[in-house]
């Protein structure tokens, strides 16, 4: 017999490109990142008993990431000044700009990080494809609600994009 | 790149490292409701303190028995009553929380039992004040004095440290309050406001 621990792990493990997704969006920093991946695992892991089957488990599964997401604090520690820097992250990020589906990605990303938390949440779910109807369930609001704040969104990752 | 562009780029995301994934919490604290948790952790063992410290200096100084069998009393009292409290905050602190929740319904439920806890804290400090009162009463009745206090110095000594004490306990539980909670509040009102806008 499988365990509930077992059970939740190989659910997981498929989703967890989404989750670290999710962990980029939200945060900027490499070590906040993994810091958010980690809460968001545990705090679904914590929630899973109560997870009834009465949507598919992937939609629960980005609702809980998302309102773990949505009021994580970045790390208070100091950043170290360039003393103390780890040179290796520097050789990381000009290999990433080799690529120009990297520089993509990194300058999305970056427009998104400058986005406020719910804002960050509406995006996801366009980028998802997620319905109006789906949205509106997912964050508890209306569908008109959806609608304008979507449309806010965009309009501001729009004007994000377009000034770079 | 326009948002258009966005989906595609979006789509062709595909993460092959990923961080190794663990359902233990390894003591990061990155949530507001860790953060206040930690706080009121540091709180409680900061007043056992007091209460330590309060023991000590009573059964060391070289007042009568009486006075410090009555301060003795009372200070246990207070440590009753804080246990209570903590006891709550505790106890609310391990329920609250419901990430499985509608976002809009997860935000609005952390922040009532916030408030909730705003409002045991102010419990918490006004339950200090008849102590207080008593503490003050016993010092001056306590004390034996070579010219004894006239009822107006007794008055005016006992209003006086009342208010005064009041006032301190007003401003140090604001800002306390502010700096260690209030500020966690203000950041889930603003994401609620922000849902509502």
């Amino acid at each position: 017999m499988i365990s509930l621990e077992q059970e939740f792990l190989d659910k997981i493990e498929k989703h967890k490109g989404i989750i670290f997704k999710i962990s980029k969006m939200y945060m900027d920093e490499k070590d906040d990142r993994d810091d958010l991946f980690q809460e968001i695992t545990y705090q679904v892991w914590k929630a899973y008993p109560g997870f009834k089957g009465q949507s598919e488990f992937s939609t629960w599964l980005y609702r809980v990431a998302l309102n773990t997401a949505i009021v994580f604090l970045k790390s208070e520690k100091k950043r170290s000044f360039i003393g103390n820097e780890d040179f290796s992250n520097y050789k990381i990020v000009q290999d990433e700009y080799d690529d120009e589906k990297e520089e993509k990605l990194s300058r999305m990303y970056n427009a998104i990080h400058q986005l406020n938390p719910i804002d960050k949440a509406f995006i996801f779910y366009y980028l998802e494809d997620f319905s109006g109807k789906e949205i509106s369930e997912q964050m508890g609001i209306s569908e008109g609600n959806v609608r304008v704040k979507m449309n806010r969104a965009k309009n501001k990752l729009k004007d994000i994009l377009s000034s770079k | 790149m326009n948002i258009d562009d966005l989906k595609n780029v979006w789509n062709e995301d595909v993460l092959e490292e990923t961080p190794e994934i663990s359902i233990e919490h390894k003591n990061k604290i990155n949530l507001p409701l860790e953060k206040m948790r930690k706080n009121m952790r540091m709180e409680f063992w900061s007043t056992v303190g007091i209460f330590i410290f309060g023991f000590t200096i009573v059964w060391l100084c070289g007042a009568p028995f009486k006075f410090k069998f009555y301060i003795t009393i009372l200070l246990a009292s207070m440590g009753f009553v804080t246990f209570f409290f903590f006891s709550k905050f505790f106890k609310l602190y391990k329920e609250m929380s419901n990430p499985g929740l509608k976002t809009y319904d997860s935000l609005k439920d952390l922040l009532h039992q916030l408030n909730l806890n705003k409002q045991y804290y102010l419990s918490f400090y006004l339950s200090f004040v008849p102590f207080l009162v008593c503490e003050l009463i016993i010092v001056i009745e306590g004390i034996p004095r070579t010219v004894p206090l006239s009822d107006l110095q007794i008055a005016v000594t006992l209003i006086t440290s009342v208010v005064v004490g009041l006032f301190a306990l007003y401003l140090v539980g604001n800002l306390w309050f502010k700096q260690f909670y209030g500020k966690y509040i203000t950041q889930i009102e603003n994401l609620l406001n922000e849902l509502n806008k």
